[in-house]
């Protein structure tokens, strides 16, 4: 292993774990889940770091990370898992009430939303904002043009955004 | 322009050109830039909202990741980062006496580490050794592996379930409950024997050479090992010549019988010990700790131990006190570290319980939190010793200019819960220091962040640090840095004697703010450093809610800084605030590294008492790394069981170490440890002795010479009818050489209602405990007695703690529907 080599591992740890994590997480839902993933994606990397192009790490990265999001749906869609978190007493909310919880609702609400858009729309939409990638670095992993990014990015937003508009809008969540 | 232009502008996509060409359209037009306008704010809306989780991997994970990439040099840089007891041994080779463990693992690493450029044997590749030195990491840090899937390969590499080499994959979830600390951490792992073992025959050349290369004498201890006939619950001991015999019984019973003592061998132990015999002298012995033959002795232990763990089939590792809460998982899901109780261990083949005080009473504090919000507090938050030593006894206090700082005293009754058994109590009290204190150095770090603003967090705080402040004396010294929220210097070092600017200063505090870069421990230690007091105390006392987010985001690196600079004379004490306290572990682990206390403050009257009643203990460090180990008498004592400090067991060799940190006692502190005892004459629980006779071992030890230490009866006058021999180590503040302090402890049967009231409200404290925790060695104890026990138990009680108590017992009893 030379020294580049592990640098490059380094700076790809720093840069894309919570990015990937986050990432895992929109596909997954389950933060655990989400960090096996990302950390076999990590261990694919450190076994592919002779053949990865620096130049393509991020979509490297995101796209095995994809892969192994939907090997792991496809293997656990069936299996339902006990959380240890339900276990712990007042696990959450305590710490921040008011804060989280509005936090959460509107991610929440952003969240399902996004997933009710065509799934390129959804995809571009989850590795810009969900893994900060660049449009250069998304039209890499979707394999395509970065224009189609842009038009997807846009039209995606256009439809969140009108959704989420009306959503808000409506009386009863005015609460 | 494209419509899509304008997204890509808003998220700052475009080429510099693109860019000016949108721009220039903007210019052009009101309803572009309300366009525009909006979509650069939704688009920060979605930026925040879905990139807003912070999530990473576990400190685990990572650290399993980078040891995997770059070999030997980070797995080393890992292990210290872990900072495990092997690892402290490995990483200062020659170093006398550092315990190593006895794992295949441990010795991989050892062999693996000590010497980077090491020619393997049978050249266990540079990878397989890593991802060994990984999975030691990930051990160290109580994250249960994923058994199934790791096997050792003689070829060399670690293969994973799926087909992944060199890595061993951490999973996070379902074991995330798994102990860290507790001195059975690990489940047997089940290591794939034959490659195991055959990692353990080839490794085997090369230990005998390390051992004899070490020291001579380590090959009479092997020597000694060999012919030693029962290894008993630790699983055995060195015999360099045993071949790895997966079918071992040995080994298998060494599984099934967890152990609270050294889980190392105890024959190099036991020989050295007999050395320590005469000075039976039936008083209170002080004795220079220097002991270099002894540490010496313990030394060629260690060679024998490591030689132990070629046949790779040894119990596994416990958690020895340096590394007591080794690596809390920091798991954020985690809140509790699962505890596994001791269980009672066979005098004959674990003569010596060693262990660390601990003056932490956070634990109480938290289940009364639980016990009046209408629950009971989950099993694992209760830890028997901090529940214990909530209470303050009234132990004697050493004399005055008396040459140790604290008194010890040791009383013996019977069982309440199992009446055949003995229950024997430990009480160490510090010396009172009164009004001399010397001038102390205060800095305390507040966590402002947002979610300190609960009444109970920050305004409990500020309310906690102005009572403080008050007991100052004109020489004392305070200032308040924050952190998480606006990190900074609230207030400058600032003499005791100006009260009403430090009051105005603390009732200043406000939570919430911007979040700056700056590190506020480090603004902390920079404070308490600028006017360090030689000769006076010098403590950061952190203050929080569990948001460690103190500028230094790496535990490790955290824990590492608090280490030095408690080395450099600066203590760290932790207050826990509020619920939802995630980090539970991680403020323990912290206080211990700071040389400090860990107390969970969660109202007004436990602020009073941490930090005006019971000041002097708070901030006056009378004596550091006090360690306890126990021997006891085989030819009384049957069985053992310490009760509580699970986290805090040493190996037995950790007791003669002055390198190995324990815990530290604050002047007029007191410190209880209870053993329940099953002597001789008294049936074994289950009428069945914890583990049968070895088949293969001798069966009379008197035959064996070497057994001496270990047969019934050595004639010497006056030590027959002696249950126990009490001995502590501490060492000054200042100090790097420890003392020693031996107490026999003759053998007696009182009934727990003649003795000392003390002990038997410490009786029902400790019961209290094992009733919460359903412990299976509650025996025949019911909620009234342990409320019977506290009443008798309770005595003067000016402060109201014991009071308080009893109430406590009646909410647990009601709450958990038991008799």
């Amino acid at each position: 292993m030379t020294t580049d080599a592990s640098q490059l591992f380094h700076d790809a740890l720093q840069r894309y774990e919570r990015p990937l994590i986050r990432y895992a997480l929109n596909h997954v839902g389950q933060l655990e889940d989400a960090r096996d993933i990302v950390q076999e994606v990590f261990i694919k990397l450190s076994q592919s770091l002779s053949s990865v192009d620096p130049e393509r790490l991020a979509p490297w990265l995101f796209t095995v990370c994809k892969n192994r999001a939907t090997d792991h749906l496809r293997k656990h869609r069936r299996i339902t898992l006990m959380e240890t978190e339900t276990l712990d007493l007042e696990e959450a909310g305590t710490a921040r009430p008011g804060f989280d919880l509005e936090q959460q609702e509107t991610a929440a609400q952003l969240r399902s939303l996004l997933t009710r858009l065509p799934e390129k729309q959804r995809e571009a939409i989850r590795m810009k904002f969900i893994a900060d990638l660049s449009y250069k670095e998304i039209s890499d992993v979707m394999k395509t043009s970065v224009g189609n990014v842009g038009y997807l990015i846009h039209h995606g937003i256009n439809a969140l955004r009108e959704q989420w508009l009306a959503l808000e809008a409506q009386p009863s969540r005015a609460a | 322009m494209k419509p899509e232009d304008l997204t890509a502008w808003a998220l700052n996509e475009l080429s510099p050109e693109d860019r000016a060409q949108v721009e220039a359209h903007l210019q052009g037009s009101h309803e572009l830039q309300t366009k525009a306008r909006d979509t650069k704010a939704f688009c920060a809306l979605l930026t925040e909202q879905l990139g807003n989780e912070d999530e990473s991997l576990t400190a685990e994970q990572r650290q399993a990741l980078l040891a995997s990439v770059i070999g030997n040099v980070v797995a080393f840089d890992a292990f210290r980062i872990a900072g495990s007891p092997s690892v402290a041994g490995v990483s200062a080779p020659g170093d006398v006496g550092q315990p190593i463990k006895p794992s295949t693992k441990t010795k991989l690493n050892r062999s693996g580490v000590k010497d980077p450029s090491y020619n393997w044997p049978l050249r266990i590749a540079g990878l397989a050794a890593c991802a060994a030195c990984a999975m030691f990491v990930i051990q160290q840090s109580g994250v249960l592996s994923t058994k199934d899937e790791v096997l050792f390969e003689p070829g060399g590499s670690v293969t994973l379930g799926d087909g992944e080499a060199g890595v061993h994959r951490v999973q996070t979830k379902r074991h995330s409950t798994v102990s860290q600390t507790a001195p059975m951490v690990f489940d047997p792992q089940p290591i794939d024997v034959a490659s195991a073992s055959s990692i353990g025959t080839q490794g085997l050349p090369a230990l005998k050479e390390d051992a004899k290369s070490e020291v001579a004498l380590g090959q009479v201890v092997a020597r000694t090992g060999r012919v030693m006939p029962t290894a008993g619950a630790s699983g055995g001991y060195a015999d360099l010549n045993m071949p790895a015999a997966p079918t071992n019984p040995m080994a298998r019973s060494s599984e099934e019988i967890p152990s609270a003592a050294a889980p190392t061998s105890p024959i190099p132990n036991q020989s050295l010990t007999m050395g320590g015999k005469n000075t039976y002298t039936g008083g209170t012995t002080l004795a220079d700790s220097s002991g270099s033959t002894r540490s010496r002795g313990l030394r060629f232990g260690n060679a024998t131990i490591v030689a132990d763990s070629v046949d790779g089939l040894l119990p596994e590792p416990r958690v020895s006190f340096d590394s007591p809460q080794i690596p809390p998982s920091r798991a954020s899901t985690e809140r509790y570290t699962a505890i596994h109780e001791n269980n009672f261990l066979t005098v004959s083949s674990e003569p010596l319980s060693t262990f660390s005080i601990d003056v932490d009473t956070a634990s109480y504090a938290n289940v009364r939190r639980f016990l009046n919000q209408g629950s009971l507090p989950p099993p694992d938050a209760v830890r028997l010793e901090e529940l214990i030593n909530y209470f303050p006894y009234h132990y004697e206090a050493p004399a005055k200019g008396a040459e140790q700082p604290f008194s010890v005293q040791v009383d013996v009754a019977e069982s309440p819960w199992t009446p055949e058994h003995l229950i024997a109590r430990i009480g160490i009290k510090g010396k009172d220091i009164g009004l001399e204190r010397v001038p102390a150095n205060l800095v305390f770090l507040v966590d402002v962040s947002g979610s300190m603003s609960d009444t109970n967090k920050l305004p409990l705080v500020q309310r906690s640090l102005t009572m403080l402040a008050e007991q100052l004396k004109d020489d004392d010294r305070v200032a308040l840095v924050t952190y998480a929220g606006s990190s900074g210097v609230a207030l400058e070092s600032t003499a005791g004697k100006e009260r009403a600017k430090i009051i105005a200063a603390i009732e200043a505090l406000q939570s919430g703010g911007s979040t700056h870069g700056a590190s506020g421990i480090e603004l902390a230690y920079a404070e308490a450093q600028k006017h360090f007091i030689k000769e006076g105390i010098n403590r950061v006392i952190l203050c929080t809610d569990g948001d460690l987010n103190v500028g230094i985001s790496s535990p490790e690196a955290l824990e590492k800084l608090i280490t030095k600079k408690a080395q450099g004379g600066v203590f760290l004490s932790v207050l826990g605030y509020g619920q939802g306290n995630l980090q539970d572990r991680t403020m323990e682990t912290l206080a211990d590294k700071g040389n400090g206390n860990y107390a969970y403050i969660d109202s007004l009257s436990e602020a009073r008492k941490v930090l005006v009643e019971q000041m002097h203990g708070t901030l006056v460090t009378i004596a550091k790394d006090v360690k306890i180990q126990v021997e006891f008498n085989p030819s009384v004592v049957r069985a053992y069981r310490l009760l509580g400090y699970e986290n805090r067991v040493l190996a037995a060799q950790d007791f003669n170490n002055d390198r190995k940190d324990a815990g530290e006692i604050g002047a007029g502190h007191t410190v209880t440890a209870l053993y329940e005892i099953i002597t001789v004459d008294a049936p074994m629980p289950n009428d069945r002795p914890l583990v049968d006779d070895l088949k293969y071992q001798p069966k009379d030890k008197k035959e064996l010479p070497a057994m001496a230490a270990r047969a019934p009866l050595p004639k010497l006058p006056g030590i027959n009818d002696e249950l126990m021999t009490v001995k502590l180590r501490y060492k000054a503040p200042d100090g790097d050489l420890s003392k020693l302090i031996e107490v026999p402890v003759k053998d007696a049967k009182p009934k727990m209602q003649d003795t000392p009231k003390d002990f038997q409200f410490a009786a029902a404290v400790t019961g209290f405990g094992l009733l919460l925790r359903d412990s299976e060695h509650k025996g025949s104890l019911t909620w009234e007695q342990v409320r019977k026990l506290a009443i008798a138990g309770k005595g003067e009680d000016p402060l109201g703690y014991r009071g308080e108590f009893i109430q406590l017992i009646d909410k647990a009893n009601g709450l958990s529907g038991r008799p």
